[in-house]
């Protein structure tokens, strides 16, 4: 075994996690390794100042100053309502739901499209209607801007 | 409330319980603030992360899966805030390191690091080394920083720690060998 993979096993022998066997074995390496003997020794020291350091005091009123900003968030959230946050899982659904409003939108749309055509040509026709039936031309009552022209071009010319 | 258990707060907060959320904002953040400090060594970005760590437990609550270690759970959303929040403010940007240049740049940090405490004429005291020892923590690598951080501070065992950094057990001991070593050498132990 290499001296890097000795290291490990330093590491974990001063852990207390290393099993009587390969304890044994690590010692008799310590002992005739000077390198590991000497890196063993170094992260002990290490340890030490790990346990030295010294605590970082947590600032005055930092609890207080989160459970600030989390009540406001609480309270924007109940503003947007219950929906958004245990319904949550919706927005997984975001760009179906998304998908679904817009094909929606395109069909109302198509149909209210067609409808108001309807509408229009309907109005059209009633119009020409009465304006052929103005200038003399006579026309069908239930006839069709088609029909007026035909009878435009066979009976009115005979007139 | 104080003597419920993590696992019962979050569940309870996941519920809209705002009091679970106050004892745990109560019960961590003391812990939380300690990692932020250590890992971004500023106290007022740390004071951020703190709170949006706890916006994140409040938002997440409803994902946390029952069976799971909560300070585990807690501790992998306080170190993506970490290096979120840490990530435009540290010079550790500007030494963004890769396994091949880390060598030079723990030598580099090691001759930027202070060296008075080394001089003889100076009062050596092993206090001062230690305050050393937490400048010398901000020049490692993410990974072996947030490894030193959780084991030799927040004293949590190898298989927390992997769980944090989604990792194996494996993996967390050479990560904490190589930033003990690294350590050793800017320190110059």
């Amino acid at each position: 075994m290499s001296c890097r993979k000795w290291e490990a096993q330093i590491l974990r022998w001063q852990e207390g996690g290393l099993d009587q066997g390969a304890e044994g074995r690590l010692q008799q390496h310590l002992e005739s390794c000077v390198r590991c003997r000497t890196l063993a020794d170094k992260f002990s020291e290490l340890d030490g100042l790990f346990s030295k350091c010294r605590e970082p005091s947590l600032p005055p009123f930092l609890t207080e100053k989160i459970v600030s900003a989390l009540s406001e968030e609480i309270r924007a959230d109940s503003m947007r309502g219950i929906f958004s946050r245990f319904f949550g899982f919706f927005d997984s659904f975001r760009p179906a739901v998304v998908g679904a409003v817009l094909v929606l939108g395109i069909v109302l749309g198509a149909m209210t499209g067609w409808n108001l055509a309807q509408s229009v040509s309907r109005e059209a026709t009633v119009s020409s209607h009465d304006l052929l039936s103005l200038a003399g031309f006579g026309a069908s009552e239930t006839g069709t801007p088609l029909e007026f022209i035909w009878t435009d071009s066979s009976e009115g010319a005979g007139q | 409330m104080l003597s419920q258990s993590d696992e019962d707060l979050i569940e309870a907060l996941g519920n809209g319980d705002g009091d679970a959320l106050r004892t745990l904002v109560d019960r961590h953040t003391a812990s939380i603030y300690r990692f932020s400090v250590r890992y971004t060594g500023d106290e007022s970005l740390a004071q951020d992360i703190c709170q949006e760590v706890f916006l994140k437990v409040y938002r997440y609550s409803r994902r946390y899966k029952r069976g799971m270690p909560f300070k585990t759970w807690l501790f992998t959303i306080v170190r993506n805030t970490s290096i979120d929040l840490a990530r435009p403010y540290t010079y550790r940007k500007t030494y963004s390191l890769d396994a091949a240049d880390e060598t030079d740049f723990i030598q580099g940090a090691a001759q930027s690091l202070p060296r008075e405490i080394h001089t003889p004429e100076e009062d050596y005291s092993f206090k001062e080394t230690a305050q050393k020892l937490e400048s010398a923590l901000g020049a490692l690598p993410e990974k072996q920083r947030t490894a030193t951080i959780l084991k030799y501070y927040e004293e949590m065992p190898m298989k927390e720690i992997a769980g944090v950094m989604e990792t194996t057990v494996s993996s967390v001991e050479s990560l904490l060998v190589r930033a003990k070593r690294n350590l050793i050498k800017l320190l110059q132990l």
